[in-house]
């Protein structure tokens, strides 16, 4: 299932289908400090860099 | 205790399973049940493997890597190649979790519902990209059968980080191919694995779990492996403990380093307070040039964590290559799937804390291990005492050790006592002990002359480990605490005989591997023919030690000439 971006309210989030599988209301820095994001392309372009450390959700197990 | 079991007639048992359901108090050895203290064989009771096992039964990964289920983490201490080979680069249970007293990681886990998970787990050969996982659930005993069993190359777990029952959620990690790196949740799981999730999923990174704040969320920290540039980022990130959706806390927290192969692992979490707790990098600054780790806060109240570089101090002009020298890149894989690591470790005495930047490298005796160890500065791993209060972002050189060779390089690391200042080190051709004094650092204790595969420790803190130097491998339990060293000290440096006998004492000490005073059971004898023990009238005589105070035994010297005492110990 394709992952879909929304930005809503100063939040970024990332979706499998309906389930947020990124929720990311600030911009994360390398101190821990919480920075309000920019606006919507600020996040997307964080999420380009980052958007591969994320997987799969409900997957049915295998099984032998 | 040394070695206790050889298998001659498999190359592919699994071998060591400490029960999950720690209460039985039981161990397979081979798949053999044992009594957890006696070692005494368990008649009928033997772990029971499935038919699902049949491909695991002819593959070669149980004799290259000994693997064993302990409930206090294992350490896998062999490769055989510089990367992209057997177990190269594999972080093993007691080093996923950041806080291991607190959050442990184990492949076996019983769960609140009296179920037992195992993970009966071959590791990766990544040339062929075979992969040999298996899930086993049991019901209350192993040797019964699995209620549900799932075998597969990368869909199931490794090992479990954590059961949160309130949310009906089992965690898990897989590492597979050195590349590989998982965190995987799945639901239901007291019936099975069912719809799995796998919040962090990365290829060239590595996860490491820091356990969980107030508010129920899951931390990691994610080393990145593979940048072109500033080795090692870390990205710390929280999981929702329901919808498993991830917030990233710290990105891209980094030193500028460059062209540098090296593997700079957070180091464990020192708990300070309920709302402080404290973990530091390895990062190195500059190409080639000094150790220059961030200090971590994390407040687990409102899930912040706050990042600051350390001040590093050495006396005088002395620099971070006055004493060492970072090792370099001989051997290293584009993609960093390489055999060594820098480990840090810290710990406290008498209120101090301090903090070690172990080197290791599982693979020193393989590839380009000996130019990649070339200089005794590169073999040489840094101690330094940590500041008080909010200055811990402050280190102080406080010591070093050199390793004589590459061979001696350890190829992993596993903490012996609740403080950290004994450390099982195995190293090519052998196993050590080191205990950290405050004054001279970390020293050697003792030697276990055997090269592992894998170590590891029980609940009763008992050392395993999995070696191949007999048949298809053996299984060896070592205990480290037993009084090693024996003080007999006169109560004065030297006695005149004019002809009269003298009555004097010595004072008998007993201490164990790490330096403690310990009670034992001493037997002396006296090498000699011009005294006796008072209380015998003879040549011998034995007493137990204090673990408190010097213990007396009184002498009569009746003649002159060279006398010795010669100790030996009941164990």
């Amino acid at each position: 299932m394709a992952i879909t971006t929304r930005f809503n309210d100063g939040t970024f989030e990332a979706l499998n289908g309906e389930k947020v599988i990124v929720y990311q209301p600030f911009k994360p820095t390398p101190t821990g400090d919480q920075v309000a994001w920019a606006d919507k392309a600020e996040a997307d372009a964080w999420w380009e860099t980052i958007k591969n450390m994320h997987g799969v959700v409900d997957e049915t197990p295998p099984s032998e | 205790m040394p070695e206790v079991a050889v298998n001659r007639a498999s190359n592919s048992m699994y071998a060591v399973i400490e029960d999950a359901n720690l209460s039985k108090n039981r161990i397979f050895i081979e798949g053999q049940g044992y009594d957890a203290n006696t070692l005494s064989p368990l008649w009928m009771q033997k772990y029971h493997f499935n038919h699902a096992e049949s491909y695991i039964y002819t593959h070669d990964n149980f004799v290259e890597w000994g693997l064993m289920i302990l409930s206090k983490g294992v350490e896998s201490c062999w490769g055989n190649g510089d990367s992209q080979s057997y177990n190269t680069g594999f972080v093993d249970t007691r080093w996923r979790s950041l806080d291991f007293p607190n959050f442990p990681v184990r492949r076996g886990w019983k769960t609140a519902g009296g179920r037992s998970y195992y993970s009966i787990t071959g590791r990766t050969n990544a040339n062929s990209g075979d992969n040999f996982n298996n899930i086993h659930i049991v019901a209350d005993d192993a040797t019964l059968g699995t209620t549900y069993q799932s075998g597969n190359s990368e869909g199931v777990p490794n090992a479990f980080l954590f059961e949160d029952s309130s949310n009906n959620r089992m965690w898990g990690f897989f590492s597979g191919r050195p590349d590989f790196d998982r965190i995987m949740t799945w639901t239901g799981y007291e019936s099975g694995l069912n719809s799995i999730s796998r919040p962090l999923d990365s290829q060239w990174q590595r996860h490491f779990f820091m356990g969980r704040d107030d508010s129920g969320f899951l931390f990691f920290v994610t080393v990145r492996l593979n940048d072109t540039a500033h080795f090692s980022r870390y990205t710390i990130s929280k999981i929702h403990p329901s919808s498993t959706a991830v917030t990233t806390v710290i990105s891209d927290s980094h030193r500028s380093y460059n062209n540098h192969y090296m593997r700079s692992y957070p180091s464990n979490i020192r708990r300070d307070s309920a709302t402080r707790r404290v973990f530091y990098s390895s990062h190195f600054e500059g190409t080639y040039s000094s150790l220059s780790p961030i200090r971590y806060v994390w407040n687990p109240s409102d899930g912040s964590v706050a990042a600051a570089n350390c001040t590093m101090t050495y006396a005088g002009a002395d620099t971070f290559a006055t004493h060492a020298a970072a090792y370099s890149t001989e051997g290293a894989d584009y993609y960093n799937r390489n055999s060594w690591n820098m480990q840090p470790w810290q710990f406290t005495v008498s209120g101090t804390n301090y903090i070690t930047f172990w080197i290791i490298d599982r693979s020193a005796a393989f590839g380009s291990g000996s130019s990649r160890w070339s200089s005794s500065g590169k073999r040489t791993m840094m101690t330094y005492t940590i500041g008080s209060g909010t200055n811990d972002n402050v280190l102080t050189y406080h010591s070093k050790v050199t390793f004589a060779s590459v061979n001696d390089i350890p190829r992993g690391l596993m903490p012996m006592n609740d403080a950290g200042t004994q450390m099982a080190v195995p190293y090519t051709g052998g196993l050590r002990f080191y205990t950290f004094n405050t004054t001279t650092g970390w020293e050697m204790t003792s030697t276990y002359p055997t090269e592992f595969r894998m170590i590891g420790l029980d609940q009763s803190n008992r050392l395993w480990g999995a070696s191949r130097e007999k048949g298809s491998h053996t299984i060896h339990v070592i205990t480290p605490t037993l009084p090693i060293t024996i003080s007999v000290v006169m109560a004065d440096t030297s006695y005149v005989y004019t002809g009269n006998s003298i009555s004097t004492t010595a004072n008998v000490n007993a201490y164990n591997s790490t330096g403690d005073r310990v009670a034992a059971n001493v037997s002396l004898t006296i090498d000699g023919n011009g005294m006796l023990f008072t209380s015998s009238n003879s040549k011998n005589t034995t007493l137990a030690t204090s673990n408190s105070t010097n213990t007396q035994v009184s002498i009569t010297i009746s003649g002159g000439g060279l006398n010795n005492i010669i100790a030996s110990v009941d164990i």
